[in-house]
């Protein structure tokens, strides 16, 4: 450890005779796209023209409410409010918020101690440029959600406190889980998925920026893929082109690569398993996890890709629906995926079956 | 580094045996230089490892290869002493975290603070990040995964992550979504076979095309338990016989026998021997989802299909408990009684029909 | 009861021999003490007082023929005392002596006669006992006048205040404890006392203090004639008399006890005063005419920055307040302290514990502690039965303190406490609490008798007859099992009984639903650790019915302790112990390829087949070509993960070479077939080949080290390309971890390259190796490292 963070660097002498480092030259450090291409104003905002339009009336009037974003991830909820901090404080905008995530520490005590201090310091409403600016600061609290309850208790008289000098905006996925008297102190804004037009568009925009080749269908698969989350759809181009390297072009391939998205192919070859005997499922399935797919995507798009079938009948499916949602859960708290598969195969099994008695 | 294993494990990128287009794309990655947070996963033995290192030494040169391990030590904010084993060499460092179970949190976050903080002045001579390796990712607890997930952010500068798991189905989609996640297939059949007949020219020796095969398909896909299983073989008797017994780890054996056991006879009494046996294997450190896995696998093979479902479900449902208990017996248990209760009810329709 | 109150002081004073010398004295003056206190709340007490006390004695009693008439006393233990007998004049006069001394300080002269006269009487009544007796019964008539005066005074006082002892004698607790903390306290007395007494009395004092001393010469003073031990610490479960015997040892040792207990204000600045105000001499000697004992009651709740003070204090308290300008001599502490603790093991105590005089309490005894309540009950007029007293103290555990208050609830239900009304009654509930075995018992056993009805109060005549109605199976089930608590061991052990027991159940599916609730159970309890949500725990106590409706039968189950959870553990921690050896002084290079759970699974269990190839045992010379081969392999791979063949004596006096790590403990189970194992000579053989292939290896790495150096590490990749297989192997030795290091450092130290060359030079000369080939020493040759290989 210690000559590992001591000597981490090539003795000259070696470094000559070393091929792949001479090979490097220059060390760009490259910005995420998620960064770069992140909104400069609030009319830049795409699809939340609610919020939008109330944020710009707030803006030109130079105020703003407390407020409380929810929504799913990616939707522009911390890229929304940081554009409007911009537009309000222009360049100074980084001394005039206290941005608050779940990583950083965020108990009561830390609650306390770095707002009230933030709180305290009295903002003049003029820039240092001479033009007029609102005389507040604003603190976000991301990932609200993750907050102790007892935290968010804490919190609910600070923000009455110090509504002169401060204003909150508290940003999470599920608003259920923030407290009644927090909500009700702030504007609620919920934030929609992002339409996949408005993505398709972003992307190219971005293509064409960066100077990337693309395949055609390589955009419908990545937004497909998302869900309507800009950012995961931002970093997943950015993670091909990276992997492609600068002058070829991107194929579906790769984006199947790095979304781990499960090809169509293995819901085929799943369903057909499923068709014949329990044993077979089980060697589906085995091999499905040998090619190293996640079950927990498995299941997601085994969901979208079932609603779309044709030759299995509402009821049919209605019932794998059910124990669909019984395997997810046992995912997501850490089931093993060959068993919990296996069980999804034998209930589809169960089901098909019976349609042809 | 006799084992075949071992010795004849490719050390470069252009070497490797199997997913040679992934091979080239991490090739292309690392030319610029500079290359994003990255997450290998796959199934055991299927190679995660072995191109992660091919990846560093494209980076770094041969100078990843001096390995030494060391002994590092934390102390968590309850005054507890942890001391975890790195591999490092002068340009990465290895760890495991999930070593120290719960307090895995704390040595993510000082050992990457430590790397992250200790930047060098002289730039010319280095590239501007270390690396730091996280094995096992997926076993990390959700607190230790949201600390990875800021810091990941935070020392982009100066650091690097490469992450390693078996299933990035426990890994929190926040981390995900921040790196370039790199899926490890096993090799096939037919790749594991050509790798061993391969070795075996390299070693002077010959290996029947038909062993060759019989041993990919024993090992489950996991190329290491081949290679190992084909060098058990050639010590047990050397000119092969393409028939030749192929030795199986132990414990699969004993799970055979534990299925076997259920099979022949359901009784508290025939419960009480398995419980017997099933804490062998927890004393022999199989883990326990192996242990379900495995005995699953097995009680399909041996018992009649019409009553898969029901086993299937009830394995589901006990397996979920498992993981969400802590005293893996009382599941491993109880889905043994469901299977003798499902089993000894089929047999006794059985009769009835007869 | 006198005979066996007599008995017990019998037996008593006959350990006590020599301590009886100054018990007698104690214990008139404070017969005389008490009774003044009875009649004047104030205690009055001087300088002047002591003296004549002490005087009185003095003249009164004496072990030699004494010069005044006398009446003989022969003691137990065949010594005489001789007590002065005193003709009515001297009587009067003494009296009309000391009301004159007395009367100038105090205004209450015709009271303090009275009170002299009292006080006699006592003595003379006692001078009678001792005379009727033939023993000094002291104890006996000053209980029963004692508990009279009580009783007469306070009716509505609780009994526990009430029959509080008053005196040394009526202390319940061992004897021997009080008889050393007394010890303790009186040697105090030169430090204490000396200063106040006037020279005669202090040389007579002295006297007994000598004589005192005669007797334990362990007891060691310092230079200013205290005490070794400052502090006393005594410590013991609640209700055995700490406190009490504190109290009554100090005023008995002659001191005004200052107590300061949970209640009073314990910060470290309330700390200080309360020392300061009570341990200095002077400010308390003029207003009060008895010195200081400062008791510190609880001290285990107090915090410990307080407890930090006091040893401070007691320790060097010379030094910390030479400010005042006064010398420093004066300011040493020269009260005793005595602090009372439950737990002498609260990490906050533990500097006290090492400065002071540790006394532990041990538990009262049963018998005596009946008598004590007999005693009461007579005197309070209950009815009851020494069995019955017995019985209640062994359930108080001897905690005189609820005995007393249990009694004391007797005697207002008016009726005769039976020994029945002792094991049923409700009061003290940590009684209710059943072993580990009777729960399980209940679990696993269908009570048939109505008795079981006792168990829940609550039941009413009419449910006691179906007691064996499920419902009140279930309650019964339930308050056992809560009140018992520990929900996670008894789960355990019925989990590990239920497989013994004889439970018809063919289809399996009873204890297929009884499983089940073992798995939720284990899911809950885990849920609740996890994430503290203690609301779950109230369901935890419903698995234990299941179990009950399932497993529970009629026949008497055969318990055993649940213990294979826990040898489980061990065991899985040994495996773990020698997988973790195998990794730790793995390669480097294989190291980072692997883990724990890829050796267990995969590796271990095949390694142990690959290290045993077929190799005839003969010697190394006959081997073949490809023998050799397989040897030198099998060697490799050893060193590579860390193995070796290691002698054992076995308890038969047999040797054999055993595998360390023993990697075969992991990999093989007990049903596996025997694999193949070398013989003997094979391992010898083997460990010996390691041991000379890590040397060269050794060797090897420190020349490649030089050359390295040299070199600066040059195009080393095109050699390993070039070189045939099996020199390719010796590529990773020249990488040895080691020398990554020192090439590291020789990179920027100029200096180690120097000393490491000489180094490794130096070994290359100085160390020889004989290399003995064969088996025999008849036939030797002198080999270098060198040209082995």
């Amino acid at each position: 450890m210690q000559s590992f963070l001591k000597s981490g660097k090539l003795s000259n002498s070696s470094e000559k005779s070393d091929p792949s480092t001479s090979k490097v030259v220059k060390k760009n450090q490259t910005t995420p796209w998620v960064e770069k291409y992140r909104p400069k104003t609030v009319s830049e905002v795409v699809e939340q023209n609610e919020v939008v339009a109330v944020l710009q009336q707030c803006i030109d009037g130079a105020d703003l409410p407390n407020l409380l974003f929810y929504g799913p991830p990616g939707t522009g909820k911390t890229s929304t409010i940081l554009a409007a901090a911009r537009q309000l404080f222009g360049d100074m905008y980084k001394d005039r918020i206290l941005e608050l995530n779940a990583s950083d520490e965020r108990g009561i005590q830390v609650i306390r101690e770095k707002v009230r201090t933030f709180a305290q310091l009295t903002a003049s409403h003029i820039r240092p440029d001479g033009k007029p600016c609102p005389p507040f600061k604003i603190v976000i609290l991301d990932e609200a959600d993750s907050m102790t309850n007892s935290a968010q208790a804490s919190l609910r008289r600070t923000i009455e406190k110090n509504i002169k000098s401060t204003r909150f905006c508290l940003i999470c996925n599920y608003v259920s889980r923030i407290i009644e008297p927090i909500t009700s102190r702030c504007t609620k804004f919920q934030f929609k998925p992002i339409h996949e037009n408005m993505i398709m568009k972003r992307l190219q925009f971005i293509c064409k920026e960066e100077g990337v080749l693309c395949e055609e269908d390589v955009f419908n698969v990545v937004v497909s893929a998302v869900g309507g989350d800009m950012r995961r759809a931002i970093t997943c181009l950015q993670s091909c082109s990276r992997l492609r390297g600068k002058n070829e072009q991107i194929n579906i391939n790769d984006v199947y690569e790095v979304t781990g998205i499960v090809p169509e192919k293995w819901f085929n070859d799943y369903i057909e398993a499923c068709k014949k005997e329990p044993k077979d499922v089980a060697d589906m399935v085995d091999t499905i996890l040998l090619e190293a797919y996640p079950a927990s995507q498995f299941v997601e798009q085994f969901n979208d890709w079932l609603i779309n079938q044709e030759n299995i009948s509402d009821k049919q499916k209605a019932l794998i629906g059910n124990k669909l949602g019984v395997v997810s859960f046992h995912l997501q708290e850490g089931g093993s995926e060959f068993v919990q598969l296996l069980d999804l195969g034998c209930a589809v099994w169960k089901v098909l079956s019976k349609k042809e008695k | 580094m006799s084992l075949w294993a071992d010795k004849y494990r490719p050390k470069d990128l252009q070497k490797l045996d199997y997913h040679k287009e992934q091979a080239a794309n991490l090739s292309k990655l690392t030319q610029e230089g500079d290359f994003p947070h990255l997450l290998f996963y796959g199934p055991c033995g299927s190679g995660k490892k072995t191109r992660m290192m091919c990846l560093l030494k494209e980076m770094y040169g041969p100078g990843v290869e001096r390995l030494k391990v060391e002994n590092m030590n934390f102390t968590t904010p309850s005054n507890k002493k942890l001391e975890v084993t790195t591999v490092s060499s002068s340009y990465h460092i290895e760890v495991n975290p999930s070593d120290v179970g719960i307090y895995d949190r704390v040595i993510i976050m000082n050992l990457i603070k430590n790397v992250a903080q200790t930047q060098q002045l002289d730039i010319n001579g280095q590239r501007a990040f270390k690396v730091i390796v996280l094995t096992n990712v997926d076993e990390l607890t959700k607190d230790a995964q949201h600390a990875l997930r800021r810091t990941m952010e935070k020392y982009i500068s100066t650091c690097r992550l490469l992450l390693c798991g078996t299933s990035i189905s426990r890994i929190i989609p926040a981390i995900r979504s921040r790196c370039l996640c790199i899926r490890v297939a096993a090799p096939s059949i037919e790749q594991i076979s050509t790798i061993l007949q391969t070795i075996c020219k390299k070693e002077g020796l010959t290996l029947p095309l038909e062993l060759a095969d019989r041993i990919a398909i024993k090992s489950n896909r996991n190329l290491r338990r081949a290679l190992l299983m084909c060098e058990a073989c050639k010590v047990e008797s050397y000119p092969f016989t393409p028939d030749q017994e192929i030795e199986e780890p132990d414990w699969q054996i004993f799970i055979k026998h534990i299925a076997n056991k259920a099979i022949k006879e359901q009784s508290i009494s025939t419960l009480a021997e398995i419980r017997e046996r099933f804490y062998e294997l927890i004393i022999h450190g199989i883990p326990s989802d192996i242990i379900f896995k495995t005995l699953l696998k097995e009680l399909l093979k041996i018992s009649d299909p019409e009553i898969h479902p029901q086993i299937v479900e009830s394995a589901a449902f006990y397996e979920h408990r498992l993981q969400t208990g802590s005293k893996d017996i009382f599941h491993l248990e109880a889905f043994m009684a469901k299977f003798m209760c499902i089993y000894s009810q089929f047999l006794g329709e059985f009769v009835d029909i007869c | 009861m006198p005979e066996d109150d007599n008995n017990q002081l019998l037996k008593r004073h006959k350990a006590d021999a020599d301590f009886e010398n100054s018990i007698l004295i104690n214990q008139i003056l404070q017969m005389r003490q008490q009774a003044k206190e009875k009649l004047n709340p104030v205690p009055v007490h001087s300088a002047r007082n002591i003296k004549s006390r002490v005087s009185f004695d003095e003249n009164n009693i004496s072990y030699r023929l004494p010069k005044y008439p006398f009446i003989t006393l022969t003691r137990i233990d065949g010594e005489k005392v001789y007590v002065r007998c005193h003709s009515e004049e001297y009587e009067k006069e003494e009296l009309k002596r000391i009301a004159s001394q007395e009367s100038h300080y105090r205004l209450l002269g015709d009271s303090s006669k009275e009170l002299w006269k009292e006080a006699n009487e006592i003595i003379n009544k006692m001078v009678d006992n001792e005379l009727n007796n033939g023993v000094p019964d002291v104890s006996e008539e000053n209980n029963s006048s004692g508990f009279k005066i009580s009783e007469e005074n306070n009716n509505s006082q609780l009994w526990v205040d009430m029959y509080k002892p008053k005196s040394y004698f009526q202390l319940l607790s061992d004897e021997s404890t009080n008889r050393s903390l007394l010890k303790w306290l009186k040697m105090w007395d030169k430090v204490v006392f000396n200063r106040n007494v006037i020279q005669k009395v202090k040389q007579n004092e002295m006297k007994m203090k000598s004589k005192f001393q005669k007797q334990d010469i362990e007891m060691k003073f310092d230079d200013l004639g205290r005490p070794e031990r400052k502090v006393a610490l005594l410590c013991g479960a609640p209700g055995l008399g700490k406190t009490t015997l504190a109290h009554i040892v100090a005023r008995q040792a002659g001191y005004n006890v200052v107590e300061v207990n949970a209640s009073d204000d314990r910060s470290t600045e309330a700390f200080k005063t309360i020392l300061k105000n009570a341990t200095q001499m002077r400010s308390f000697i003029d207003r009060e005419n008895r010195p200081n004992c400062l008791i510190f009651d609880e001290i285990d709740g107090a915090p410990q920055s307080s407890i930090d003070y006091l040893v401070k204090f007691v320790t060097d308290s010379a030094t910390t307040k030479s400010t005042k300008g006064t010398t420093k001599k004066r300011n040493v502490l020269k009260r005793p302290i005595i602090c009372i603790c439950n737990d002498v093991y609260v990490p906050a105590l533990k500097p006290l514990r090492q400065i002071a005089f540790v006394v532990n309490f041990p538990q009262t005894s049963t018998s005596r502690l009946a008598e004590r309540l007999c005693e009461i009950a007579r005197h309070q007029g209950i009815k009851t039965d020494m069995g019955a007293l017995l019985a209640l103290g062994e359930k108080s555990n001897n905690d005189i303190r609820s005995c007393i208050s249990i009694l004391h609830f007797f005697k207002s239900l008016s009726k005769k406490i039976s020994l029945s009304d002792v094991y049923k009654t409700n009061i003290g509930q940590k009684d209710m609490q059943k072993g580990l075995f009777a729960v399980w018992n209940d679990i696993f056993q269908i009570e048939r008798n109505k008795q079981s009805a006792v168990y829940s109060s609550d039941c009413n005549a009419r449910e006691l007859h179906d007691s064996f109605s499920l419902k009140n199976r279930m309650k019964k089930i339930l308050n056992d099992v809560s009140s018992f608590g520990d929900y996670e061991r008894l789960a355990q052990g019925v989990f590990e009984n239920f497989t013994n027991l004889t439970v018809k159940d063919s289809m399996l599916t009873q204890t297929c639903e009884a499983l089940e609730w073992f798995s939720l159970f284990d899911k809950m309890k885990t849920r609740i650790r996890t994430l503290q949500d203690y609301s779950l725990m109230r369901y935890l106590p419903y698995a234990f019915v299941v179990w009950h409706f399932v497993f529970g039968s009629f026949a008497r189950p055969k318990l055993s302790y649940p213990n294979a959870d826990y040898e489980a553990r061990v065991k899985l921690n040994k495996t773990l112990a020698i997988v973790r050896e195998v990794l730790k002084q793995m390669q480097p290079s294989i190291r980072t390829y692997t883990h724990i759970n890829p050796l267990i699974l995969d590796i271990l269990p095949l390694l142990v087949y690959i290290i045993v190839p077929l190799l005839r045992p003969v010697n190394l010379h006959l081997y073949t070509q490809k023998e050799k081969e397989d040897l030198e392999r099998v060697v490799n791979t050893m060193i590579d993960y860390n193995l070796n063949y290691v002698q054992e004596r076995h308890p038969d006096g047999n040797y054999s070479y055993e595998l360390d790590p023993n990697i075969n403990e992991v990999a093989y189970f007990s049903i596996s077939k025997p694999s193949r194992t070398f013989s003997y000579s094979i391992k010898q053989l083997i460990s010996q080949e390691i041991e000379v292939e890590k040397i060269r290896r050794l060797n090897l790495a420190s020349k490649s080290g030089q050359n390295e150096h040299k070199e600066n590490g040059g195009p080393k990749k095109t050699d390993a390309q070039n070189v045939p297989n099996h020199l390719q192997r010796l590529k990773p030795k020249l990488k040895s971890p080691k020398e990554t290091i020192r090439k590291d450092f020789f990179g920027r130290v100029i200096k180690s390259p120097t000393t490491s060359n000489s180094e490794s030079n130096k070994k290359q000369n100085d160390i020889w190796y004989h290399y003995k080939e064969g088996y025999s020493n008849a036939v030797r040759k002198s080999i270098k490292i060198s040209t082995l290989k």
